[in-house]
């Protein structure tokens, strides 16, 4: 541009209006301007909708079981606080808390979050720097229960880890029913996931920075260790997240797993309150509830979305 | 002399030695990991194999129980001839159903998403900003809440859906809101008579096309964003129209990053236990069941451990053969993309 | 400090890939080393041998008097500058060059004393804090060759460090290596397809192709007496003419004889040809050795040649003439008074001090 002064506000609302871009090129026309800003906000609507209803109801200060008309409440009727309430004191029928509930389902989160990225990046480490006898088959076996749905591994799951059983005194310990039991089922399932996104991340660390630190005086293990493990941070952050994500939203294998109301988690809460045997449950409660689990997660992804958008990293886990 | 021939032995020994070290090295690094999924993965696959040739179920779970009774493929034969004591089951069905399930949705998730996604990369658009991080949210926000939020929202009597039918209704034709008190999830009759989908089928579309399509925009707006702007500019030059620019350069050079994620898409729906769990729960009388959801019940509700687990024997071949054709498709029309 | 022998060394990818085929080079101590060859050739296989990060197949490779067939890179004492620069990004300047004394423990204020010394020397010292990707291109390659010298190794490696800079850049940056070569008083091992680098930086060059060592020479006399038609044609721009042709015995002269045109041999370099008389040879010469007839430089054996003028480049100081005679067509740079334009039949001088003669079918020069 011959003239690099930014063109005056003026200028660039008028160009607003004539649908041009910020530096003044031509854009859309007017016509279709107006059609594609109905539709996107029509979609914007459809999009919004959803998470503004359970949000209003959650509100809903009339602590009725079912909404009778169709409004968004914060908008008329004035908001309370009274389901959050009832629901964080006890959500479902069982005797626990919501801060128990979560507390569950954020050790088995991390725990597993945390196993998976640390067992995981030695061998996608491995897998994407080491050449050694029977690396295909190795990969062919971690994509092959990658392929594979977590629930499809469950039968033999259930029945391995019931046979874990320990008698304490007149306590009996049994595995499959425990949250280390669920955290190993989840952990099956997330592993070949974490080694496949990981080692994909790794592929793309040049291999040169290895070398110049075996030249600047690394062994090949310190090598790892200084350089390329530091530069993976970011996966490392990511995998962890998503595994995170997957196990804080897991269902199938914790309702199957667990029987002591003490060991819930958040999931198997909201679906006792959702279920075939919910009908007393006000939808308020059952709104409360949801956001108070989608809540944190939905922003950290929003965060740390933009790390994995473009790669198919994304919701990539097993469900 | 001898003293020298001493040393360079024992330092080719040393030499010797490192090697070994060296061609074991990368096996250290994998060791944690299979270690780990050797015994709560391959193991349980390989088990779960022996399993589905007996009839493994409640009785054989207690410690000390008797080993379960060798049944041969009785398992395998009763799931497909639909011997298995649920009603309503019917394995072919379900397959057909899980298919065109999975496809219905993937075509419009893709449709939608690449329509949405060239609507926002037009020069000059309004809003483009705040359209594109407003349409994140059905990707962020857990699945299992989408699925709760939609089952309210589908109540027959006082579900979001039919109330804003029922408004929209009043205000345009003047009807009475008695008329929309639609059983999204459990009417039994098909709405479209000579196509065999329930309601709920409708309902879970409706569901997951909410969900599914950001995906599909995010990654054809990053496509779109890489296809250089000289490509239309030569093409206008050329004489081509808007909808020939469209279907001659921006289809085409989409292609590469669609393909993957369809594939992921394809997988991703097959396999969409929480939507349909939580939603429709499989029913009105098992319409809307899948194969995933099916194996759940097997374990959880019937206890089959045995049927279960030939069930998900059948899955992985069904999912294996899914995954080698879709690759298949995708690389015999790769060299089109050239 | 130390000398670097390449001792019958050979490198084999798999089986049938050999990348360095029985190479031997002695490099002395405080030499500057250039390898030159074409892409692909094993320059950069070469060097990776000497730094460890290669095994090689066969061989030994020495560095002063240690073999260090099986020393890991880390305890050989050297330090590479890589064509992609591979700064660390998570680290800054700083750390960068002081990673490598780090590692060996030298104590803080001494790391701190090196680093500040070698990036006072390149001039980045006020880099020190950033991280490599708020640098220029020419700024991470000074922190590289910096992480490289403040280690003070004994053999310094360099992997084609400036084919990543821009023209102005690498004429810089090559006065800058050979300054700091000077100063440093180490051995130099330098990898480059630019045979301007090689030519302007070398205290010898080892030229390279298909793996095999062709020559290794200061760069004058590779210049001036190639050893083989590879050499030859490699080294110089634009590169040496070729004409394929037959040497015969006319009365009592000599002359080499291509289809075209016949041209007689000065006495004084007939001798080691005599065996060669009736044999197909290849006649090689340079184009500053080709003049316009009409611009014969004083005191010189010309022989003239009629050819036509395909195109002419206009250099300023000189002139490119693209001639064709027959079947051969070649390069001639002339005095740019020179009133040739394409399409004219001109009358050329070749310069018989100055020219080479290669047998046809070894290929090997005759001298
Ligand atoms: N890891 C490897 N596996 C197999 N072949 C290799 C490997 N590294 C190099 N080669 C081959 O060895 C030959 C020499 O490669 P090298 O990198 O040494 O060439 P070079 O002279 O440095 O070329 P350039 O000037 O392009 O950098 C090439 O043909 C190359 O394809
Ligand atoms: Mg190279």
């Amino acid at each position: 541009m011959p003239d690099s002064k930014k063109p005056s506000f003026f200028t660039r609302v008028r160009w607003f209006f004539q649908g041009r871009t910020s530096t003044g090129e031509r854009g859309m026309g007017f016509g279709s301007q107006i059609l594609s800003q109905l539709f996107l906000l029509l979609m914007a609507v459809i999009v919004l909708y959803p998470i503004l209803w359970v949000v209003s109801m959650s509100f809903d200060p009339r602590d009725i079981s079912r909404p009778t008309e169709l409004r968004l409440n914060p908008f008329q009727g004035g908001l309370s606080l009274k389901a959050y309430q009832d629901v964080i004191n006890q959500p479902t029928a069982n005797p626990v808390s919501l801060g128990q509930l979560m507390f569950n389902s954020f050790r088995l989160a991390t725990l597993t979050g945390i196993a998976s990225i640390i067992v995981g990046v030695f061998a996608s480490y491995a897998f994407s720097r080491l050449r050694f006898a029977g690396r295909q088959a190795l990969m062919i076996a971690v994509l092959t229960v990658l392929m594979l749905p977590s629930i499809a591994t469950l039968p033999a799951l259930f029945v391995l880890l019931n046979k874990v059983q320990i008698d304490i005194g007149n306590s009996v310990f049994n595995l499959r029913n425990s949250l280390i039991g669920v955290g190993l089922a989840v952990l099956s399932g997330s592993l070949p996931f974490a080694i496949w996104n990981m080692k994909g991340y790794l592929d793309t660390i040049p291999k040169e920075l290895e070398e110049a630190a075996l030249i600047d005086g690394c062994t090949p293990n310190e090598a790892f260790f200084r350089v390329t493990l530091p530069l993976s941070t970011p996966v490392l952050a990511v995998t962890f997240f998503l595994g995170f994500m997957s196990t804080w939203t897991e269902f199938a294998t914790s309702w199957l797993f667990l029987t002591n109301p003490k060991d819930f988690t958040l999931m198997m809460a909201l679906y006792n309150m959702v279920g075939q045997y919910s009908n007393s449950t006000p939808w308020s409660h059952f709104a409360a509830m949801s956001i108070l689990i989608a809540l944190p997660v939905t922003i950290v992804y929003l965060f740390v979305q933009r790390y994995f958008v473009g790669g198919l990293a994304i919701g990539g886990v097993k469900g | 002399m001898t003293t020298l021939a001493q040393s360079s032995t024992a330092s080719k020994k040393e030499a010797h030695k490192k090697s070994i070290w060296k061609t074991l090295n990368p096996y250290f690094y994998l060791l944690p990991a299979f270690l780990i999924m050797g015994v709560i993965t391959y193991y349980p696959m390989l088990y779960q194999v022996w399993m589905s040739f007996t009839d493994y179920g409640v009785k054989n779970l207690r410690f000390n129980a008797p080993l379960p009774n060798y049944v041969g493929l009785a398992n395998y034969i009763n799931i497909l001839t639909n011997q298995l004591g649920l009603s309503y089951y019917d394995f072919w069905r379900m397959l057909g159903f899980n298919l065109f399930w999975t496809f219905s949705n993937v075509i419009i998730h893709v449709t939608l998403g690449i329509f949405i996604a060239v609507i926002l990369n037009r020069q000059g658009l309004w809003f483009k900003g705040f359209y594109r991080a407003l349409y994140i949210l059905p990707i962020v926000i857990p699945q299992i809440i989408v699925a709760n939020i939609f089952r309210n929202m589908f109540d027959p009597d006082y579900g979001a859906i039919n109330q804003g039918l029922a408004a929209l209704g009043k205000f345009f034709f003047g009807l009475s809101p008695d008329l929309f008190h639609i059983h999204w999830i459990d009417q039994v009759n098909y709405p479209v008579s000579w196509l065999p989908l329930t309601l709920s089928y409708y309902a879970l579309l409706i569901t997951n096309v909410w969900l599914g399509w950001p995906f599909m925009t995010i990654v054809a707006s990053g496509a779109l964003q890489s296809i250089p702007k000289d490509l239309y500019e030569a093409a206008r030059i050329d004489g081509a129209s808007e909808s020939q620019q469209f279907w001659r350069i921006t289809l085409p050079l989409l292609r590469p990053a669609m393909v993957p994620a369809s594939v992921y898409g394809i997988v991703m729906t097959f396999n969409l236990f929480s939507l349909i769990y939580f939603l429709s729960g499989g029913g009105p009388l098992r319409q809307t069941e899948i194969l995933i959801t099916t194996a759940y019940r097997l374990i959880n509700e019937q206890r089959l451990y045995g049927v279960a687990a030939a069930f998900c024997v059948y899955i992985f071949f069904i999912l294996l053969a899914l995954t080698l054709i879709t690759n298949a498709i995708t690389r015999a029309t790769e060299s089109y993309d050239a | 400090m130390a000398s670097v022998t390449y001792d019958h060394v050979t490198k084999k990818f798999g089986d049938s890939m050999i990348a360095v085929n029985d190479l031997n080079i002695n490099v002395d101590d405080k030499e500057f080393l250039v390898l030159v060859g074409p892409s692909g050739c094993g320059k950069t296989t070469a060097l990776r041998c000497l730094a460890g990060l290669e095994e090689i197949t066969e061989g030994n490779i020495k560095i002063g008097d240690r073999v260090v067939n099986d020393v890991p890179p880390k305890d050989r004492d050297i330090a590479m500058v890589f064509q992609s620069y591979a700064l660390y990004p998570h680290l800054s300047v700083f750390d960068n060059m002081a990673f490598g004394l780090k590692l060996r423990k030298v104590p803080k204020d001494e790391i701190k004393r090196r680093v500040e010394q070698a990036a006072d020397t390149l001039g980045i010292k006020d880099l020190l804090n950033r991280k490599p990707r708020q640098l220029s291109g020419g700024q991470r390659q000074r922190v590289a060759v910096g992480r490289a010298i403040v280690r003070e190794p004994k053999v310094f490696l360099f992997d084609e460090p400036l084919s990543n800079l821009d023209a102005k850049l690498r004429v810089q940056m090559r006065a800058e290596i050979s300054k700091l070569h000077q100063q440093l008083q180490t051995t130099f091992i330098y990898v480059t397809h630019d045979q301007v680098e090689a030519m302007t930086m070398a205290s010898r060059i080892a030229v390279i192709n298909k793996g095999v060592l062709q020559q290794i020479d200061t760069p004058q006399n590779l210049y001036d007496s190639p050893n083989n038609v590879f050499v030859a044609g490699f080294m110089g721009s634009p590169a040496m003419n070729f004409f394929p042709a037959k040497l015969r015995k006319d009365a009592n002269k000599m002359v080499v004889d291509t289809s075209d045109f016949v041209l007689t041999i000065p006495p004084d370099r007939t001798k080691p040809l005599e065996q060669h008389v009736g044999k197909d040879i290849i006649f090689g010469i340079r184009p500053e050795n080709i003049h316009d007839a009409e611009f014969i430089p004083p005191n010189i054996h010309a022989e003239k040649v009629e050819a036509k003028v395909d195109v002419t480049e206009l250099m300023g100081n000189e002139i490119y003439l693209y001639l064709i005679t027959g079947k051969n067509t070649f390069v001639g740079r002339v005095d740019p008074r020179s009133k040739m334009r394409m399409g004219d039949k001109a009358q050329v001088a070749f310069n018989m001090d100055k020219f080479h003669i290669f047998d046809a079918q070894t290929e090997q020069a005759i001298r």
